[in-house]
């Protein structure tokens, strides 16, 4: 926490929670990402696959953010709706290098943005591990996501790198900018 | 929850709609898949036992396997070819086993070729299996023994060898070999080549898997299991250096199908090339065979049973004691059959085949659940255009068939099916975590009707008065029952014996609703050589074309001039007439009868004749020398 933070939180200014639902296909790199918006000595520097969940708490401006870090294993996957009636935002992350399940991710996408339990809240979008040097540009990502026809909630995606902490500011601002409104 | 039949809608990738939907499968079943990736000229050429997908180098990351027909090993990762690696052999069958415990798990890769299993760990040659040889005919190493020797001569030698054949003595392939050389130079000089080896029986690999050691885990410790041309299933050890079971079937395995652990209880089912399935139980051969109407093409070990695809488009499911549960009847051949070991929250064991017209089908028990066919190489190419003089009628594409099929994790996907196509495409396919792979889901299962009771009227008094007399005149309605039961009988006999003795005079006529035809019979001479007229008139008001005429009678008797020939056309109202020169054959013998048939007009289905006549033959003269 900078001292800025901390003297906002001192002031009062700060302690809007806001929920926030981390999920995306296994693998995809929704631990790490979430690493890097810890405080520097806390980060993990390896990170297991995810079982089940995880839930943290992170400051980022005037708002706290409880971040549900969901597993994307297949065998998990239905614990993401749980959380749905809850989320402020939803971050969904996306290995641009694994092209072959692309389509799955968009199957898993589309049944959450349909499912009645989640508000029209904002969708981030993590393309992430760009370093990869056969990762797909975010543009054709969202174009094999079917991003597009997303005309109901407001939406971004961002390329990121999960291990160097690249774009994940980026993202991260958009989200706040969004649900600071 | 989403409705998964909501899901199936607009998720099927619209290849569901290709070619072959138009059964009569209302609502149509559609495709369960996701469409992931599709390369029309990945080039591969390879059936189903050559294709696999493993943690090939423990990194979690399941890379497809495939061994191609052109003796090259091909392996991919995710979307793109990562390496390619030549095979000494044309491949037979590929996959892969753990062989130890050791942590973390890597699974090690084997290729069966001719007589070699080859063992690889991390992609690199790590063992070669021999298959051990086979007992050779004594009397045949013998031969060769004392033609090596020098002791006879190859000229002896080969008639040896010869009549060791005509014994019913299966020869080895070098002994064949001699035989076929025609050049005597030649055959020293084979005999020289093989010079101070004696002679053993090689056999070759038929077909390949593996069995779990003890566990039933993805990870758990597994044997390789082969069968080989000679007639034997041989089960390895672990680490896949020695054989630990070798079962004599006596006929060559084509395909086999294995359920259970090595050290707990197992089956094998064996698909022979003599078209029958033999069962192994615990390393026994079981009592228990089951002849097939067609031989075997694919052979799959579900949950309770094994299902074989056969030659005549069937699919049938046997329990493991013989009984069969259910038949699926196919509208084409079969050309792929896959096991479908769904993971996930359901643990379905289901079927996937591939059709000639295109089609893959998945059916979970017997339950169509889906259809799908991959999309043409290039559709321009691939189309099929049918022209009426210059106009254009129809476009149909044709269909690419698929050869191979593979159902199981590969990237980091679970439930994905990989089909190769005769044409080298590469088309992989996953299964979405809500598909409906169950009972009455898209498609199929009972209509919902039947769930809605039936407005069964209340019991009237009609009905009571009904039973109660039922109840009360069993016997009189049993008999009355019976009577015209007999009645009916009797109506049936005379009718056929009516039919068996029309037609048995010299003149017939016939005024079915389309065709009125009449005709005599005569003959004139005295014999022994005598003149048949046929004397035939079409009554009907339609000409008739190319009817077909057939004389019958007993060729010990008399000789015919012709016994059969075709009328080109019968014009309405004229009087035909054909001779016919008929020779008894012994004119000193009883005479018999010679019978006239007029089979149905060319083009018609029908076998029934439209007429038949037969006339009685006079007493032949003697024969005036
Ligand atoms: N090259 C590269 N690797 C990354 C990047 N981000 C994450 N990874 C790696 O990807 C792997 C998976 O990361 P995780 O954060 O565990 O993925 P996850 O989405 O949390 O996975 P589950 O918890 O199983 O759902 C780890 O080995 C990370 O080091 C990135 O941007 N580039
Ligand atoms: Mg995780």
């Amino acid at each position: 926490m900078g001292f800025f933070d901390k003297l906002l939180s001192l002031l009062g200014l700060t302690g809007r929670k806001v929920n926030v639902l981390v999920v995306g296909l296994d693998n995809s790199g929704k631990t790490t990402i979430i690493e890097r918006l810890k405080p520097k000595p806390k980060q993990a520097a390896e990170v297991a696959p995810t079982v089940g969940f995880t839930v943290d708490e992170l400051q980022k401006g005037a708002l706290t953010f409880t971040v549900f870090d969901m597993s994307g294993a297949g065998r998990y996957r239905t614990l993401w709706e749980q959380y749905y009636r809850e989320a402020d935002a939803v971050i969904f992350v996306v290995d641009s290098a694994d092209k072959l399940r692309m389509v799955v991710a968009r199957d898993e996408m589309e049944h959450m943005l349909r499912h009645p339990n989640l508000r029209q809240v904002p969708v981030l979008y993590f393309a992430n591990k760009k370093d990869i040097p056969v990762a797909m540009p975010p543009v054709e990502i969202a174009q094999a996501l079917g991003l597009d026809d997303i005309k109901d909630r407001p939406w971004q995606i961002v390329p990121s790198n999960g291990l160097s902490g690249e774009g994940v500011d980026k993202g991260i601002d958009w989200l706040a900018e969004r649900l600071g409104k | 929850m989403v409705d998964p039949s909501d899901y199936a809608a607009d998720g099927g990738g619209g290849q569901g709609k290709g070619p072959g939907l138009n059964g009569p499968l209302t609502p149509p079943v559609k495709s369960v898949w996701l469409d992931a990736f599709n390369d029309p000229v990945a080039g591969i050429s390879a059936y189903t036992p050559c294709i696999h997908t493993c943690n090939l180098f423990g990194d979690g990351e399941n890379r497809l396997v495939i061994a191609d027909e052109d003796r090259k090993l091909k392996i991919w990762k995710g979307t793109t070819k990562a390496s390619e690696h030549p095979l000494l052999d044309t491949p037979v069958a590929i996959t892969s086993f753990i062989s130890d415990n050791a942590h973390p798990r890597l699974p090690a890769l084997a290729v069966a070729a001719g007589s070699h299993i080859y063992i690889y760990r991390n992609l690199r040659p790590y063992y070669k299996f021999v298959l051990p040889p086979e007992n050779v005919n004594t009397e045949e190493q013998d031969i060769w023994q004392k033609l090596m020797e020098g002791e006879v001569v190859v000229g002896d030698a080969l008639a040896q060898l010869t009549r060791l054949q005509d014994a019913g003595v299966v020869l080895q392939t070098r002994s064949l070999q001699l035989m076929n050389i025609g050049d005597p130079d030649a055959k020293m000089g084979f005999v020289e080549h093989w010079q101070g080896q004696p002679l053993v029986a090689t056999t070759v690999i038929t077909c390949m898997d593996v069995i779990k050691q003890s566990l039933d885990e993805p990870d758990a410790v597994s044997c390789l299991v082969v069968g080989t041309e000679s007639g034997r299933v041989l089960i390895l050890n672990a680490a896949g250096t020695a054989i630990v079971k070798n079962i004599w079937i006596g006929i060559t395995p084509a395909m086999i199908a294995i359920q259970g652990e090595l050290d707990v209880g197992y089956r094998i089912t064996v698909a022979g090339r003599d078209g029958k399935l033999y069962h192994i139980r615990n390393g026994e051969l079981q009592q228990t065979i089951i002849q097939l109407e067609a031989q075997p093409v694919g052979l799959v070990r579900l949950v309770k049973h094994v299902a074989v695809g056969c030659m005549n488009d069937v699919i049938h499911a046997y329990q493991p004691n013989g009984h069969k549960s259910w038949s699926i009847y196919l509208p084409t051949h079969i050309l792929a059959m896959q096991r479908m070991e769904v993971t996930g929250q359901r643990m379905t064991k289901a079927l996937v085949v591939s059709l000639a017209n295109g089609e893959v089908r998945v059916y979970n028990d017997k339950l169509l659940v889906s259809i799908h066919s991959v999309p043409h190489t290039h559709t321009h190419t691939r189309e099929v255009r049918v022209y009426n003089d210059k106009l254009l009628v129809s476009i149909h594409s044709v269909p690419n068939p698929i050869t191979a099929l593979w159902f199981g994790r590969y990237g980091r996907e679970d439930n994905t099916l990989i089909s190769l196509t005769k044409s080298g495409m590469l088309d992989i396919k996953m299964l979405p975590r809500t598909a409906n792979l169950e009972a009455g889901s898209v498609g199929g299962g009972p209509p919902p009707e039947q769930e809605i009771p039936l407005a069964v009227p209340k019991k009237t008094r009609l009905y009571v008065e009904q039973t109660q007399r039922e109840r009360e005149q069993a016997s009189d309605m049993h008999r009355t029952f019976q009577r015209d039961l007999a009645k009916l009988r009797l109506a049936t006999a005379r009718a056929y014996v009516k039919v068996l003795t029309d037609g048995q005079g010299a003149a017939a006529f016939s005024t079915s609703s389309n065709t009125s035809l009449s005709l005599s019979l005569s003959v004139t001479g005295l014999g022994p050589r005598f003149r048949l007229t046929l004397a035939l008139r079409n009554e009907g008001g339609r000409q008739m074309l190319e009817v077909p005429v057939a004389l019958r009678a007993d060729p010990g008797l008399y000789t015919l001039g012709r016994t059969q020939f075709t009328i080109p056309l019968l014009v309405p109202g004229l009087q035909y007439s054909f001779e016919v020169p008929v020779t008894m054959v012994d004119p000193n013998a009883a005479p018999g009868a010679i019978t006239v048939l007029l089979l149905a007009a060319g083009g018609l289905p029908s076998s029934a004749p439209l007429l038949q006549a037969t006339i009685k033959m006079p007493f032949s003269e003697p024969e005036d020398i």
